[in-house]
């Protein structure tokens, strides 16, 4: 029969036990099998995606057990965070670039030098701009991006032919093209009540597009000092795309894509529905569109004006540099841009980083868009935000004033004038 | 004997409420102590914590002019809320203290958004509050009103959130009230009945006054949630649109997570625990001039 004093004791031996138990446990803190690795994702990997593929393919082209830890992408950037500054990290993190040098300038990216010159891998193999980014100024090369996606205009070719209006080019040229070109067709495109000619402004690419083509450095100087948002070329850019909706009347009001914005795809909705005949997107957008839209649609170079130029997103990884398996991590990295895997991951429309594999995107397929060649062109004329460390303290309180502009509240040079010097000292802080 | 009985209980005693004094160490009082040296550090969560003595307090109250922004914003919040969702759960209440078929539902109806998870509420109100093809603008038009564009508007935007939380929470005073005005006994209004008093005259001098304690232990817990406004804000404006509805904790939220600003985020937490605490010290000190416990 047990007795109390018993059942106190078994009670103790039972908590011991669990507390051993927990420790040697496979947890994701715990010890890992070293043909292990782990890496973090901000959204579930589907089974038949290019990213899916890719992963097994590496594989099964070696010893590597991947164990994928998904995070929502709405809140990925916290998760990251979190996990960060835990100490438990994974091997290999898909980074925002956004982040890349703030992370980097708080010393907890792997510097990935020592690996590129191990394996012999040459720049002018890759495009400049996804190669270079990740090079931080003490040249440590801390991120590696597998691939971009510039952004374009998409159009509809039926509504064009419909409005008879001429095509825009078919090569990275602005000739016939700059921002009034851009504005003619919209106007011509635009039928009240049924069809806007464009939407530009609720895609954020527009704060670098609008402004670098008109001169500057987009939002931030190249030292991510200066808020260059401010400047009078900035200022005219920024008022240029209000004013397709505020004076032309050729783009959505801000409120309509506001309202909208909790629909996932809203604005690719409006297009592929035959109520946009232009927005500009990147080219990541072209998978919903192929499989929605009705018409013909094909791509088009952003308009220019004193250059002409077009952001690039990048799709960006990183091994930190607590983690615990790194070469394993990097074996992967440098796998998403092998001819392989760099092959698989153009499929989801990710212009590969290295310039060999891109040429797939040459090659027609006799589908839309029938000028898709156009996005490697992009890619060799893409350019990144100017990033600073505190590149989000710095959005939220310019950001906001685009509200007011974007309704016609404030004029952008006012509203983007009286938070300058405050975004400037958001940017200073820390560094 | 009996000193080794004491002794060997009070061990027992103790291994039985040790985890508990463990959970209660580890997880509230370890995290109060170090969030006050977090508050007093700069500390991005990626690289040690430096010491900066007061700085971030001085940061918020001299340099941060959204600190005084999203302050204001969220006394406007409170105060709406409170004051709405009060009242409305007064009329609830007396709506539910009568003795009518199907009162049963009409209570639980307004009771069931308060245990619904506020994102799950936040996403359903964004439709329904869709400038063009929403629900509620769609009735206004019927009456050939030209609804606003209410979250995307300037003047509106709280004024939805607002609107939001008093549906989302107002079940919870109807709930509380609707205790405190059966803990009122009959004979009280039966003999204001008979003195010939008319039912607002009873209302207002003998269910109202019987009903402060209730009303005052509302008013305080409303206050402090209202304060802690989050997840409305974090679905459907993000704080937008240009800062309209952009409160304190999701200011608190976004210094620690998007800014990766620990430090100033565990000081901004203090400062509102600070505010809070003055606020229901003040309706404490209050209470005798307005809450009547029937002695």
């Amino acid at each position: 029969m047990l007795n109390r004093r018993d059942l106190l004791r078994a009670s103790v031996a039972a908590a011991a036990g669990l507390g051993l138990a927990s420790c040697s446990s496979g947890g994701s803190g715990g010890k890992t099998a070293s043909n292990e690795l782990t890496f973090l994702n901000w959204d579930p990997i589907e089974q038949g995606s290019p990213l899916a593929t890719v992963l097994d393919d590496f594989q099964k082209s070696g010893d590597t057990t991947l164990k994928v830890q998904p995070a929502p992408a709405s809140d990925y950037d916290t998760k990251l965070l979190t996990i960060m500054s835990s100490g438990s990290v994974p091997d290999v993190i898909r980074i925002n670039d956004d982040f890349v040098l703030g992370y980097s300038q708080q010393n907890t990216l792997l510097d990935l030098n020592p690996y590129i010159e191990k394996d012999g891998l040459k720049p002018e193999s890759f495009f400049d701009h996804p190669f270079n980014f990740p090079v931080q100024q003490d040249g440590k090369h801390t991120a590696w991006a597998a691939g971009t996606q510039p952004n374009m205009v998409f159009y509809n070719v039926d509504a064009f032919k419909e409005a008879g209006v001429p095509l825009p080019p078919t090569t990275w040229t602005d000739e016939g093209w700059k921002w009034e070109d851009f504005l003619a067709a919209a106007q011509k495109l635009t039928i009240p009540d049924e069809r806007f000619g464009v939407l530009t402004f609720d895609d954020t690419s527009s704060e670098t597009v609008f402004t670098v083509n008109n001169g500057t450095d987009g939002i931030y100087s190249k030292d991510g000092k200066r808020f260059t948002l401010a400047d009078p070329g900035s200022v005219e850019g920024i008022q240029w795309i209000a004013d397709l909706s505020l004076k032309h009347k050729v783009q959505p009001p801000w409120s309509t894509i506001q309202g909208g914005e909790g629909n996932p795809n809203f604005a690719l909705n409006l297009f592929t529905t035959g109520k946009l005949a232009m927005m500009t997107r990147n080219f990541g957008s072209a998978a919903y569109i192929r499989q929605n839209a009705k018409f013909t649609w094909d791509i088009a170079p952003v308009p220019g004006r004193l250059t002409h130029k077009t952001i690039s997103t990048l799709t960006v990884w990183a091994i930190p540099a607590k983690a615990k398996n790194p070469d394993r991590g990097w074996e992967l990295l440098k796998y998403f841009t092998s001819a392989e895997g760099a092959a698989t991951l153009a499929k989801g429309d990710l212009i590969p980083a290295n310039r060999s594999a891109a040429e797939v995107f040459e090659k027609p397929s006799g589908e839309s868009p029938a000028h898709q060649g156009l996005v490697v062109a992009a890619t060799e004329n893409g350019v990144n935000e100017n990033f600073s460390r505190n590149i989000q303290q710095a959005r939220a309180i310019y950001r906001p004033q685009l509200d007011l502009i974007y309704t016609g509240q404030k004029s952008a040079a006012d509203a983007l004038g009286e938070v300058k010097e405050r975004v400037e000292a958001a940017l200073a802080s820390g560094s | 004997m009996a000193a080794q009985v004491a002794s060997r209980r009070t061990v027992v005693g103790w291994l039985f409420i040790g985890p508990v004094i463990a959970g209660v160490v580890a997880f509230q009082f370890v995290p109060v102590v170090v969030s006050v040296y977090a508050s007093l550090t700069d500390w991005s969560g990626l690289s040690a914590p430096r010491f900066a003595g007061i700085a971030n307090y001085l940061e918020l109250f001299t340099k941060d002019p959204l600190f005084y922004l999203t302050l204001r914003n969220t006394a406007v919040f409170t105060l709406g809320s409170v004051v709405l969702s009060v009242g409305f759960g007064l009329v609830l209440a007396l709506l539910g203290n009568e003795k009518l078929p199907g009162i049963g539902i009409f209570k639980a109806a307004f009771f069931a958004p308060v245990v619904t998870n506020s994102v799950a509420v936040g996403f359903v109100w964004f439709w329904l509050y869709q400038p063009e093809n929403g629900l509620i603008n769609g009735f206004l038009a019927q009456a050939n009103i030209e609804g606003p564009t209410w979250l995307t508007s300037n003047s509106w935007a709280m004024i939805a959130v607002i609107i939001v939380a008093v549906w989302q929470g107002v079940g919870y005073p109807m709930l509380i009230l609707l205790a405190g005005l059966q803990s009122i006994p009959d004979s009280l209004h039966e003999a204001a009945r008979i003195d010939g008093a008319s039912a607002w005259s009873r209302f207002w001098r003998v269910t109202l006054p019987l009903l402060t304690p209730s009303l005052f232990f509302l008013t305080i817990m409303q206050f402090i949630t209202s304060f802690q406004i989050f997840g409305i804000i974090f679905v459907m404006t993000h704080g937008g649109p240009a800062n309209a509805t952009n409160v304190y904790i999701y200011q608190v939220y976004q210094s620690a997570f998007s800014f990766g600003r620990l430090g100033y985020a565990a000081a901004m937490g203090w400062i509102l625990f600070v505010i809070v605490g003055l606020v229901t010290f003040l309706q404490w000190r209050l209470e005798k001039r307005w809450v009547f416990y029937g002695e």
